[in-house]
């Protein structure tokens, strides 16, 4: 995807300047923790086993999938913020996240009385979760294809009333659930990444991939939308298309994101506008600085929540909204009146 | 080969915005479309863009409905430009204007960009904010993008440019620059369509003059033939006259 940006000299400084700040917070996210550990000494064999064990069991997944979930939900507000040419926009606005959420949920209260195979159940909440995402954006989609055309105002507006639904949803489930569920669904939601174990990591992984490689693919038509959307059309985008791709992509990967680490606000929100000031607005900028400053953030975020009160651990998503929420203030009172 | 909209019929509400127009754009022509508010001219234009799909009628490119053209073949044959354009985020001008380049050759992109830039003269605002920008220079960049996406593929098929009052917010000077750009791209085989509000604007630079009047085409033909004051005075509703201005050698339009 980089090879064929097109970009000038400030604009790659800025980038590598982002790489470097990733490499960083995953190796200071590596090595930091309940443990202290250097990376280098594992690799190199000279750590003990319990250093070795903890770095490759416990930490890097923990690691590589806030790093992933990060930069997903970076590139995922940043596609969607140019889909819905709002600087507002986030996956939780269209209902996904939620939709994920009450997946999980549900399987959280009801998985125990239905009768999964054993293979199955350390996944089950992730499927759960995955199918929400996927549910959503069906009917995201069969809703504004029956009623008329795909439009941005119809997609936001169903997302708003498929957020209220979903409350509702998990609303119930928190109301049938007995102690011990309602301490793991709300602790769920609150996102963590304490989950993380390589066969879930790995599989989730590919999805997200998949996601954000699509994502990136459509940076180019992102940016032609920006001048609406019959003018993107004069410019070749087929926009009707566009839109599904945009949609989809960001759905499949949100959904595979809240799957393994719960609901994590403000990063989707946040990250896209960060790189805009940095680099540029154009999308074949905003999406790689997206993915490279979302994972920097959120394994930053992690590594906070799970040094801050030791043996203890802080939900992720505290953190995340304690930091994104100020910082989204200061940006809305710093933009210039239309 | 040729633009051409057959017997175009467009309903809003009930009732009839174009009824059964008629207009054809030949390569190397500019067409200017004149009349007053509400003649149905932004309507025709979208219908001629493939933006609106006309309740009945065709429009054909090259004998073939626009309809089967996919979006990608129709940029490279024709560019629009918009009454107004809304842009969100901040993007440099240089950023607003490749955004108009189709063509294939990327080795080509910066050397056309420059070039485009330099003819429309906007070199010195490329690195500034679209969005802090004039109207008059937002509407000049929309322009020299319209410009730019046409030189992509020069060596192809017909191209056209399609202009919806390109210099609503232009001071005198580029005003006469732009439609004497526009001129230029006829000269190298591109139809032109703009529709135009000033009469002497259409008078001194127009092929072909196209006036519309209720949805309806009252008039078409060459200026002398379209611009009189007796069809002028009625399709305006006031008295308007029309003489060949000897100093200028070409007609003018007093109200």
């Amino acid at each position: 995807m980089l090879s064929t940006v097109r970009v000038g000299r400030q604009q790659r400084l800025g980038l590598s300047a982002l790489v470097i700040l990733l490499a960083s917070c995953l190796l200071a996210a590596l090595s930091m923790g309940a443990i202290s550990l250097s990376p280098l000494a594992v690799l190199a064999g000279t750590a003990s086993e319990l250093q070795e064990t903890v770095f490759a069991e416990i930490r890097s997944p923990r690691v590589v999938l806030a790093a992933a979930v990060g930069s997903v939900l970076g590139i995922a507000g940043a596609a969607l913020q140019g889909l819905f040419r709002n600087p507002l926009a986030d996956p939780t606005l269209i209902g996904v996240s939620s939709g994920a959420a009450l997946g999980a949920v549900a399987m959280i209260v009801l998985g125990e009385a239905t009768a999964l195979p054993a293979a199955l159940t350390p996944y089950a909440i992730p499927l759960a979760a995955i199918g929400g995402a996927v549910a959503v954006t069906l009917g995201l989609f069969a809703f504004s294809q029956r009623y008329g055309q795909f439009s941005i105002v119809t997609i936001l507006l169903v997302g708003i009333a498929i957020n209220a639904l979903c409350t509702v949803g998990i609303g119930i489930f928190q109301f049938l659930s007995d102690d011990r569920q309602l301490r793991t669904l709300v602790f769920w939601m609150m996102g963590s990444f304490g989950r993380a174990q390589w066969p879930l990591v790995a599989p989730a992984l590919a999805l997200m991939t998949l996601g954000v490689l699509w994502l990136g693919k459509q940076a180019r038509d992102l940016d032609l939308l920006q001048l609406g959307e019959i003018q993107a059309q004069h410019l070749g985008v087929e926009v009707q298309r566009l839109k599904r791709y945009v949609v989809f992509g960001s759905a499949i990967a949100v959904g595979a994101a809240v799957a393994l680490s719960g609901m994590i606000g403000f990063v989707g929100l946040v990250v896209p506008h960060l790189v805009r000031l940095l680099l540029s607005s154009t999308h074949r900028l905003v999406v790689p600085g997206a993915a490279l400053l979302g994972a920097s953030l959120m394994v930053l975020a992690d590594l906070v929540a799970r040094t801050i009160i030791v043996p203890a651990e802080l939900p992720v998503s505290l953190v995340t909204s304690a930091i994104g929420a100020p910082f989204f203030l200061w940006l809305i009172a710093r933009m210039r009146p239309a | 080969m040729s633009l051409a909209a057959k017997s175009i019929t467009v309903a809003r509400q009930g009732r009839e915005v174009l009824s059964q127009v008629d207009l054809q754009i030949e390569p190397g022509q500019l067409v200017a479309l004149i009349g007053p508010n509400g003649a149905g001219k932004s309507t025709l234009l979208r219908v001629m863009a493939g933006d609106l799909r006309p309740e009945k009628g065709t429009v054909f490119l090259d004998c073939q409905s626009l309809l089967l053209y996919r979006a990608v073949e129709l940029a490279r044959r024709r560019a629009v430009m918009m009454q107004s354009t809304t842009v969100v985020f901040d993007f440099s001008v240089a950023e607003i204007l490749e955004m108009g380049w189709v063509g294939a050759d990327e080795g080509q992109r910066k050397d056309a960009l420059q070039a485009v830039a330099k003819r429309c003269q906007l070199s010195e605002l490329l690195p500034r904010t679209f969005n802090t920008l004039s109207g008059g220079e937002q509407q000049r960049v929309h322009f020299a993008r319209a410009i730019l996406q046409l030189s992509g593929h020069r060596d192809s098929a017909d191209r056209y440019l399609l202009l919806d009052e390109p210099t609503a917010s232009l001071d005198l000077s580029h005003e006469q620059q732009l439609l004497q750009s526009a001129r230029e791209l006829c000269e190298e085989h591109v139809g032109v369509l703009i529709v135009l509000h000033d009469l002497n604007l259409a008078a001194r630079f127009a092929d072909h003059i196209v006036l519309l009047h209720q949805g309806a085409i009252v008039a078409q033909g060459e200026p002398p033939m379209v611009l009189t004051s007796q069809l002028l005075s009625d399709v305006y509703g006031l008295p308007l006259t029309v003489e060949h201005h000897p100093g200028l050698n070409r007609l003018a339009v007093y109200s």
